[in-house]
């Protein structure tokens, strides 16, 4: 018999049960990882209200294209917005930055447009406008309205500021020459210093069309004036008549400045015609007052420097001039009135920056020291208008410039037909003090007396012997001539007393050396002495 | 009381002594005056003619030394010198010129010469000293203005010889003067 022989199985292997979990495993993996790879993030966004937000219905798109969806909406912690959360699509993590921004786009009817009109069907959906920074965010706060311009649209952006919130609006066209180049971005009316501040966008290549020298100015409506050359008519483009807008360019007579940088601020004027009138950006401040009568100064009266416009008068200060001499305890004492001016550098030819105003500043306070001082002179004597003028006087009070009122103060000076009018009022002042009446009674008086007197006198003149008097003087003034003529320098009488006088002065001359002989030797004339001989005239050997 | 006056008298004329003559000199121009119209001058007159006041006296003068002059007391000039001087420069003048130039009272010339008599002396060197000055006027414009400095030697000795010597600078100033007389654009 065959030994039989165990047959040693080697082990059992695993069971190719496993194979089915250890797949399912793996799928789950994957399913996992791919998850995990494709899930897009989740953000939140602040809004002012759930207008047009619908939980799980409301979108979020970019360029019509779905990125998102709100998950939920829930008002924030202050109860004053809501906190909309949302999954975005994972290709949309490359737009959410820091900067990126989003808004609710609506149906939307407005005065210059109308847009959102496809979700009046489709429902409100939510903007997204991604940024240009390169920093993740996941917590935004959306826009209260579309923004003007996208998000590093190129261009320029600018500040207005205006005393006068006008009709220029949101959205509002910036016009060059009538061509639409820009828009409002936004206004805000600043109560602390009662400006409306504006931002404004200006597309390029446009932007480069603005400088430091560009002025901005109103263009909405329609302007009507009516003046000596007729009735001039201003307008702008349909809609900027319609819907408001602002215009820029350069006045007339400026030259073009230096580029801007984003974020300049500019002043808005009223009217291009409010241009014309000011077309200066800089300028200073300064009183001055005046003790004579300011009759026909008005505000905007010229202000002069030896007779080139430099500024304007800007307001007379009664007001304040009262106030200060109550202050200071002078009042009833005829305080000189101070007045506002204000002064542009760039009227008389410097440059319309500030440090032209610095220079113009100094050239004053140097000035004033040397004989500056301002004069109130007629400007129009039909009119009777003021201006005021600058100039500089010799012999006047040293002086410096002061302070008036918070504005650095110019002396004045009392000048030309104003110091004349004074001067005539003083002078029929004086006469009408003179005593007229007693004078004339008193005139009346010796006009009577010498009445009498001539009455007298033509008795006199008519008498025999006053007649002859003319005869007689005329007889006399001829023997009188001719006496004197024998008294002429051809005369013998003439000669003879010039030989006499001659002579006498011969004589005082002899006398002359008698005397000095005397003088020296008082008995010469009783006991002459030797006579001296005179000293021989000898020829030089 | 007469032996007294007698005696005074003769005391008196003691002590008198000889006196000396004075000697008056007259500067004429040596040369010979002819009778003849004169024919004035058109152009030129004399005018003022001034003598220093210490020129001025009847006693001829004599520089000692520097700055100090006398006056002789025996010679004397006949007339008073500014006589002289004006009378021997219109004559010199005139001579020199060629034509009659007469005092300004009796001409009616447009230019007239104004003279200055400055220093007119002997010296003590034997010289005669003569400075003058002189200066041709349109009315009241002065046109130019000339100065004239001489020193002449005396021939002799004596007051004659200085008279002459003077009377020779007079006539030298008189040619000067004369040489100067050019009516403007000829």
């Amino acid at each position: 018999m065959a030994a039989e022989q165990a047959n040693i199985s080697q082990g059992r292997s695993i069971s190719g049960i496993w194979i089915i979990p250890l797949l399912a495993l793996a799928l789950g993996a994957y399913m996992v990882v791919h998850t995990w790879m494709t899930e897009g993030p989740e953000i939140e966004i602040a809004f002012k209200n759930a207008s047009g937000l619908e939980q799980g219905k409301t979108k979020v798109k970019y360029r019509n294209v779905e990125m998102g969806l709100v998950e939920s909406v829930r008002l924030n912690d202050d109860l004053d917005g809501v906190i909309a959360t949302i999954k975005m699509e994972h290709q949309a993590i490359p737009l959410l930055v820091k900067d990126t921004q989003f808004w609710v786009v609506t149906a939307r009817v407005g005065l210059g447009n109308i847009s959102g009109l496809d979700t009046l069907l489709s429902g409100a959906y939510i903007q997204i406008e991604p940024g240009e920074r390169d920093v993740g965010e996941r917590h935004f706060v959306a826009l209260e309205r579309p923004p003007q311009t996208p998000a590093g649209a190129p261009g320029l952006r600018l500040k207005l500021t205006s005393e006068n919130t006008s009709s220029v609006g949101v959205g509002d066209g910036v016009l060059y020459n009538g061509f639409r180049v820009g828009r409002i971005e936004s206004m805000v009316f600043d109560p602390n210093d009662r400006l409306a501040h504006y931002e404004l966008f200006i597309d390029a290549p446009y932007h480069t069309l603005v400088d430091s020298q560009s002025r901005f100015w109103d263009a909405s409506g329609i302007s009507l004036s009516a003046g000596a050359d007729g009735i001039k008519l201003d307008t702008g483009s349909v809609d900027t008549i319609l819907l408001g807008g602002v215009s820029f360019g350069l006045p007339p007579g400026i030259s073009k400045g230096e580029p801007v940088a984003s974020d300049t601020e500019f002043k808005l004027y009223d009217s291009y015609d409010d241009i014309l009138k000011n077309p200066y950006r800089y300028g200073l401040y300064y009183t001055t007052s005046f003790s004579q009568s300011i009759k026909g100064l008005q505000s905007g009266a010229p202000v002069e420097y030896r007779g080139l416009p430099i500024g304007r008068v800007e307001r007379v200060m009664l007001k304040e001039g009262l106030q200060n001499s109550i202050k200071t305890g002078t009042e009833g004492s005829g305080t000189a009135i101070p007045v506002l001016i204000y002064l542009e550098p760039g009227r008389i030819g410097l440059p319309d920056q500030p440090q032209s105003v610095e220079y113009l500043k100094k050239s004053i306070e140097k000035g004033v020291t040397l004989g500056m001082r301002a004069s109130l002179e007629t400007g129009n004597l039909l009119s009777g208008s003021k201006l005021i003028s600058i100039n500089y006087f010799k012999d006047v009070e040293p002086a410096s410039v002061g302070e008036l009122l918070d504005y650095t103060f110019i002396p004045s000076i009392e000048t030309g037909l104003g110091q004349i009018e004074q001067k005539l009022n003083a002078v029929l002042d004086k006469i009408n003090k003179l005593p007229l009446e007693d004078t004339l009674g008193e005139a009346n008086t010796a006009i009577a007396s010498l009445n009498a007197t001539l009455a007298s006198l033509n008795l006199v003149l008519e008498s025999e012997s006053t007649q002859e008097l003319p005869e007689q003087l005329d007889k006399t003034l001829q023997d009188l001539q001719g006496t004197l003529k024998g008294f002429s320098p051809d005369s013998e009488v003439y000669q003879s007393i010039q030989s006499s006088l001659l002579r006498l002065n011969r004589t005082l001359g002899n006398m002359e050396s008698l005397t000095r002989t005397l003088s020296g030797q008082p008995n010469a004339a009783i006991l002459p002495s030797d006579p001296v001989p005179d000293p021989i005239p000898e020829v030089s050997k | 009381m007469k032996v007294a006056s007698l005696l005074l008298i003769v005391l008196l004329a003691g002590c008198a002594s000889q006196p000396i003559e004075p000697k008056f000199y007259l500067m004429r121009s040596q040369q010979d005056i002819v009778s003849r119209q004169l024919n004035p001058s058109e152009d030129f007159s004399i005018g003022t003619v001034v003598i220093a006041s210490y020129i001025d006296q009847a006693g001829l003068l004599i520089e000692t030394s520097n700055s100090e002059v006398r006056a002789a007391r025996y010679h004397l000039w006949a007339e008073p010198v500014y006589e002289s001087v004006h009378n021997e420069l219109t004559l010199s003048i005139g001579r020199a010129k060629g034509e009659d130039i007469l005092p300004a009272t009796l001409s009616n010339a447009k230019t007239v010469i104004d003279i200055r008599v400055d220093q007119l002396h002997g010296t003590s060197d034997g010289k005669a000293k003569l400075v003058a000055y002189w200066w041709l006027r349109q009315g009241e414009d002065v046109i130019s203005v000339y100065q004239f400095a001489e020193e002449k030697a005396l021939a002799a000795d004596g007051y004659s010889a200085l008279v002459a010597a003077e009377e020779a600078l007079l006539q030298q100033l008189g040619s000067a003067i004369a040489a100067t007389l050019v009516v403007p654009g000829s």
